[in-house]
């Protein structure tokens, strides 16, 4: 959902580059439950205020969808493939025990 | 309850996941082998008690965790904690956030995909003290809620959130550290501005 909003606002401009840090408290409550949003923990009451406010606030909206990608390419650079003997191993361990109950 | 005899439909495609989560807790292939195929055999057996339509996925991540805490948490040599109070918040977006920004027609992910390759967040993660490194798996690799976690790993709520916040930060100093190390970052220092700027 980040992203699509960044999409749409990709021509904002953005006085907040690399951090600095913008003070309006609107900004500071955004950006302290940034994670919880992220991780999909808010009720969807604050889903929505922050939402509302992300949109027209670019600094904060840069923020997000920067923990959002490296949120993703973490998951992403994780992954790990099955060795096939490992599925092989313990399906039939799983068969040994089918037939030994 | 569950019947035993759809046990491997249900539970083998699972397996990706498990195996990802099992190499990084243990390091190691060959005990992230052990670890999966010793969390499969216990759930087998214990696929009886399980209450069929609950929540599979982290009835398994339990077992595995659990089986991995008791197996492995004795040889693990606990890292240095010590640095974690002095990362800020997003510091790795206070160090490079203009970086990604900067370059048009790219996105964040795109730039954040080039700096950061399958080793170095690979390393990054298992790098992680073990009491950071399991809640930011479950969350950011295997995408459970908070909620699921505190049953996974048996601890309080509040303590997950603080644990994830903690290893995040840790985490994304461990992926700058990487990114200044191999030179990928033109300007060493972090560009912040303001009071809020430590100085570094």
């Amino acid at each position: 959902m980040v992203n699509d909003m960044t999409a749409e606002n990709s021509d904002a401009v953005n006085p907040d580059v690399a951090g600095t840090e913008h003070c309006d408290d609107d900004c500071q409550k955004a950006l302290r439950e940034l994670y919880g949003y992220l991780d999909g923990q808010l009720t969807v009451e604050r889903r929505t205020t922050i939402t509302a406010h992300i949109e027209y606030c670019s600094p904060c909206m840069e923020s997000y969808t920067f923990e959002a990608e490296l949120k993703q390419v973490v998951a992403l650079r994780c992954q790990e493939e099955v060795p096939e003997a490992l599925r092989m191993k313990v399906f039939e361990a799983i068969q040994w025990e089918i037939r030994g109950d | 309850m569950a019947d035993q005899a759809t046990f491997a439909d249900d539970a083998m495609p699972l397996m990706s996941g498990l195996y990802s989560a099992a190499l990084r807790m243990t390091r190691n292939p060959a005990d992230a082998e052990d670890l999966v195929q010793e969390t499969y055999l216990k759930a087998y057996r214990a696929y009886e008690r399980f209450e069929a339509g609950t929540n599979l996925k982290a009835w398994m991540y339990r077992i595995l965790t659990n089986s991995y805490i008791n197996a492995y948490r004795k040889k693990q040599r606990r890292p240095d904690e010590s640095d974690i109070d002095d990362v800020e918040d997003r510091y790795l977006y206070r160090r490079i956030g203009g970086l990604t920004g900067a370059t048009l027609g790219r996105s964040a992910e795109d730039e954040l995909m080039d700096l950061f390759g399958e080793a170095e967040v690979k390393d990054a993660v298992e790098g992680l003290a073990e009491h950071y490194r399991l809640p930011v798996l479950l969350a950011d690799v295997e995408g459970f809620a908070y909620k699921e976690i505190a049953e996974i790993l048996d601890v309080p709520i509040g303590t997950v959130m603080s644990r994830l916040h903690r290893g995040r930060k840790q985490l994304q100093k461990r992926l700058y550290d990487f990114a200044k190390a191999r030179r990928l970052l033109p300007d060493p220092e972090p560009a912040c501005v303001g009071a809020d700027c430590d100085g570094e």
